[in-house]
């Protein structure tokens, strides 16, 4: 360690107020937000929506329940499974709470038939606790302005 | 089903077969029962060590000799009995030790080793409230994580969850803080004395820490830490999920370093599923990892200085950190909670402008870190207040199991990331450990900003090695683990993150324990603020980077 | 001068000194809101007001609806009148500055002697707030504070002396006619440095504000103190913030001389270029330990304040 001198301390505390002074010319960073929206990248883990291959399309969920199984903080309080003319299974009702979602992509990651993706919803808030219950299967149908389902390609998001 | 103990087919005694025969005459002559060598690569241990209660200070007496640290302590319920693993490391070479003691469910007392290792005493509290196993002779027999007034003991296999149900007279807890504190250091002129509470809800306590100092004018003569505040069942709750859905939760014990946590997750996973992860996915890990150790120390300096009173540094450090946090966004979908690194490999593959965006950011942190040089670490009063402020010394850290910056800036040369290789990359890399020799808050300061350094380097040294390939290995989607007990270490920023887990072959734990570095570090505080003036307790905390939750767990 | 005559310059010369503490502090207030902002590289106030120039008046309005809380182990009386001495000193500091030639409200005779003597008012304020809290932290900020003051108050009236010594007069207008052509700082930079530190300690500010330590005390003496209260102790500093800056200008920078604009356009100019210098140094420096505070102060600023005082009985005797 260097010795200390008065010297050594008293210009140490002029050196540290150039590198304050030279900050001020900086630019900022601040981002306005509500004016500006906070970006969020293509990978952002938002909130869980099914996939629709296309507009009016059906979603591909097939009411295996491994979601609600695996998901660590019972984020899916209802997931209703009755079958239909084929015998196959499908969801009737399906709910996701976002209250207790941490968005770990768990359930994304476990559903058989890559049925459930993340939303890039990058604010979300509410004024009670029992809006955060979304029931996703309308999303699925119709293209709701909050949760707009995309239409594209099925991919695997972590494929 | 409880699994079967790991000693049941030792040898007791083993000169000619165990490469330690030396040590374990040693141990032996000084009370130990049986001794078997384990595989270091998948259990993460030399020797196994059983001992019978009454000899268990003689051995460890022994090994502290034999300059042993104290690591952790694992409690474990084996229905019906009750036992007790204690993990040594060696300071100066040999074999990693655990020592293995049983107590019945109905006595279950064990003698407590905190005269020998003073590091075990809060190890012992924490296993008094999980276990009910009380240790004879305890310093301080209080309750380390649960309020005093629980009567259950969560962590028995027997406990299914029970409401916590606050007496009537709580106004009892006065009561016992103050008794307990006049345990505290002794005042030459009584009725000048107080105690002040740096409380739960504090500007510079990094989490919910509740201190209780007995202060006589500006002086401390002592102090107690009370914890437990942000304490949310962790280890139960390992117990009921599977290895997979336990994932979320290792982001969320350290929030500072959630990439650290999750590797040192996916590594214990790997170990004892024997499985070895993709080249491509190696370099990763290390770069996010070491990302990560930059995003933490950034946080550790701004906060440091900000308990220290200079607030510009705090924005200038969380507006570098700001950019690592956008490329953890754009790599795996979340700023902090990263959940990335995973058993096989990492989760998903890197976004396409992944290397130049680190790139960028290595090169916009070597302009920084003059900076910070010049505004923080020459600064003079930056050093009046952290030079020879807060000592601790090699014994102490023996005692006390500190790992991390704090034990390198106390001279002991020991990185987990060279001595306990649990990724091959790091040894192909050009870098080096850094070590101080004073032990000061200012040792400390300047080990962390010299790790910064080396993590830039790393960084750098491990983009040209990204090659192409898988990023996961092929493992099944709901894995499970083999029977076995294994032990896993990883280096996080704040030190070695020590992962116990004991498998039964089903897909959830039987039982995970989680070193938690913070821990050990935190506990030497209560030693080096007798003598001290409150404003350097504050320099001291900051300068251990604590995170409370991760103590909590 | 008739009863009339007075009571009407007595109500200009009240309304004067009010208006200005008070449009100070809340100027003060936005500017340090908007010098750290520069320095840390974010925008500060912006919403409320062009360039968030009203942002102060919003939070002075909110200060004023909350509720005043009177803890109930408190002591009544040193509780209510605390903040009260505390803001005393503060208008009748600004009473006494002349900002130009003839402008002001009063130009003392012994002018430089009552700014020293009336600024050590405030901190019996602090001593009062601290000890009726009821708090143990607010007794501690509140004992660092007056250690703090009383101790730094040495080597500021040194410093000044030399400078009463070398213009031969109390009356502050007769001290800046004293620095035309040059003002005092050219002949006197040890004592302007003495002085600036000090001027720092006084008012409480990084890197010497242990009392008002907001990561170790939570708020120091003034924890207890809600709404208006808080307002009053806000004010009384922001004003001494002021008050110290101005006397620094007058008796080291030149008061309000200067070629080409009006007096009180240097005055104020100057004032608050030394006043951005104050809050430069609050944005870059940690805190000082109380200790090394003191030992600060009696073991490098008094001996070298007393050394320079008699260094410069001997050189600038009878020049001036």
């Amino acid at each position: 360690m260097s010795k200390r001198t008065f010297w050594s301390g008293a210009t140490s505390l002029l050196t540290g107020l150039g590198v304050t002074f030279k900050a001020m010319f900086r630019k900022k960073v601040t981002i306005q937000y509500p004016h500006e929206p906070v970006p969020v990248s293509e990978n952002y883990r938002g909130p869980v929506r099914l996939i629709a291959e296309e507009v009016e399309s059906e979603h591909k969920c097939i009411g295996c329940l491994a979601c609600q199984r695996i998901c660590p903080t019972h984020a899916i309080p209802v997931l209703t499974v009755a079958k239909n003319e084929q015998n196959k299974n499908y969801p009737v009702d399906f709910v996701i709470d976002d209250a207790l979602c941490c968005y770990c992509g768990l359930c994304v990651d476990v559903c058989p038939t890559v049925a459930l993706e993340h939303s890039r919803i990058g604010d979300m808030a509410a004024t009670s606790q029992s809006l955060l219950r979304r029931e996703i299967l309308k999303d699925a149908k119709v293209t709701s302005e909050n949760f707009p389902t995309r239409v594209g390609k099925r991919e695997h998001p972590h494929a | 089903m409880p699994p079967e103990s790991d000693v049941s087919a030792a040898v007791p005694e083993t000169p000619a077969v165990s490469v330690h025969a030396e040590l374990i005459e040693r141990l032996t002559k000084a009370g130990a029962t049986a001794c078997a060598d384990l595989n270091y690569a998948q259990t993460g241990m030399d020797l196994d060590i059983d001992v019978a209660p009454e000899k268990l200070s003689g051995v460890a007496s022994q090994l502290k000799s034999e300059h042993y640290a104290f690591e952790t302590m694992v409690g474990v319920d084996r229905q019906p009995g009750l036992d007790v693993l204690y993990l040594f490391k060696p300071h100066a070479g040999g074999p990693r030790v655990k020592l293995r003691t049983t107590t019945s469910r109905e006595t279950a007392t064990l003698p407590t080793l905190s005269s020998i290792y003073a590091g075990t005493e809060w190890y012992e509290r924490e296993i008094f409230d999980m276990f009910g196993i009380t240790f004879t002779d305890h310093p301080h027999p209080r309750p380390l994580l649960l309020p005093h007034f629980t009567n259950f003991h969560p962590l028995r296999k027997d406990f299914h969850g029970a409401p916590i149900v606050i007496p009537e007279d709580t106004v009892e807890i006065p009561e016992i803080d103050v008794k307990e504190a006049m345990k505290l250091g002794q005042s030459d002129t009584p009725k000048r004395d107080f105690f002040l509470n740096m409380g739960p809800q504090h500007p510079s306590t990094h989490g919910v820490l509740r201190i209780l100092l007995h202060v006589e004018g500006e002086r401390v003569l002592g102090g107690r830490c009370h914890l437990g505040y942000s304490h949310r069942g962790t280890e139960k709750l390992a117990e009921k999920r599977q290895y997979v859905q336990f994932l979320p939760y290792t982001d969320r014990m350290d929030y500072l370093s959630p990439v650290n946590y999750n590797w040192g997750w996916a590594k214990l996973l790997e170990r004892a599923a024997n499985v070895e992860t993709t080249p491509r996915a190696e370099v990763i890990r290390v770069i996010m990892g070491e990302l990560s150790r930059v995003a933490s120390h950034l946080v550790w300096l701004g906060t440091y200085l900000l308990d220290l009173g200079a607030i510009t540094p705090f924005l200038y450090c969380f507006e570098d950190r700001e950019m690592i946090l956008t490329i953890f966004e754009r790599v795996s979908g979340q700023r902090m909670m990263t959940s990335y690194i995973v058993f096989g490999g990492v989760r998903n593959e890197v976004h396409s402008g992944f290397v130049n965006e680190v790139r960028e950011l290595v090169k916009h942190m070597r302009k920084r870190m003059p900076e910070y040089d010049t505004l923080v670490m020459q600064n003079e009063i930056f050093l009046m207040r952290t030079d020879k402020v807060g000592p601790i010394s090699q014994e102490q850290c023996k005692e006390f199991g500190v790992s991390g910056p704090c034990l390198r800036a106390s001279g002991v040369d020991y990185d987990a990331r060279r001595d306990e290789p649990y990724c091959d990359l790091y040894s192909q890399l050009d870098w080096k450990v850094q070590t101080e020799q004073a032990g000061d808050c200012l040792a400390r300061s300047r080990v962390r900003m010299a790790e910064i350094e080396q993590s830039l380097n790393l960084i750098e040294q491990a983009l040209e090695k990204l090659e192409e390939g898988p990023f996961r290995a092929k493992v099944p989607k709901l894995f499970k683990v083999p029977a076995g007990e294994y032990y896993s270490i990883t280096e996080g920023p704040r030190g070695a993150i020590g992962w116990y887990l004991i498998g039964d072959g089903s897909n959830t734990p039987y039982r995970l324990k989680v070193r938690v570095p913070s821990f050990a570090n935190l506990q030497v505080v209560e030693q080096l603020i007798p003598g001290m003036r409150v404003a350097d307790v504050v320099s001291i905390l900051g300068s251990l980077d604590v995170v409370i939750p991760e103590i909590d767990r | 001068m008739s009863l009339p005559e007075i009571l009407i310059r007595l109500v200009i010369a009240f309304g004067a000194v009010i208006t200005f503490v008070t449009v100070n502090a809340l100027f003060l207030v936005w500017l340090e809101r908007k010098v750290s902002a520069v320095i840390q590289n974010r925008m500060g106030p912006t919403e409320v007001g062009p360039f968030g120039l009203l942002q102060t008046i919003a939070d002075a309005l909110k200060l004023l609806g909350k509720e005043m809380i009177t803890p109930t182990a408190v002591d009544r009386w040193t509780f209510f009148l605390a903040p009260v001495i505390a803001f005393l000193p503060a208008p009748l500091l600004v009473a006494a500055i002349p900002i130009a030639e003839g402008i002001g409200v009063s130009d003392l005779n012994v002018g430089a002697l009552y700014l020293l003597a009336i600024s050590n008012i405030a901190f019996i304020g602090i001593l009062m707030a601290g000890w009726a809290s009821n708090n143990k932290y607010s007794l501690l900020g509140a004992v660092r504070a007056v250690a703090q003051n009383v101790s730094y108050e040495i080597p500021m009236l040194l410093a000044v002396l030399t400078v009463i010594l070398m213009s031969g007069s109390l009356k502050l207008s007769e001290i800046v006619a004293a620095q035309s052509p040059i003002p005092f700082i050219v002949y006197q930079p040890i004592a302007f440095v003495i002085y600036f530190i000090c001027s720092i300690a006084e008012s409480n500010r990084t890197p010497f504000d242990l009392p008002e330590a907001e990561s170790e005390l939570v708020a120091g003496y003034h924890t207890e103190f809600t709404g208006m209260r808080f307002a009053l102790f806000f004010l009384a500093e922001y004003t001494q913030v002021f008050v110290l800056a101005a006397i620094i200008t007058l008796f080291f920078l030149g008061g309000w001389n200067g070629p080409v604009l009006p007096g009180w356009v240097w005055f104020m100019l100057k004032t608050y270029v030394v006043i951005f210098v104050v809050m430069w140094l609050r944005w870059t420096y940690p805190r000082l330990r109380s200790d090394q505070l003191m030992n600060f102060n009696w073991r490098v600023l008094l001996p070298v304040a007393i050394i320079n005082l008699l260094i410069s009985t001997v050189i600038y005797r009878g020049q001036f």
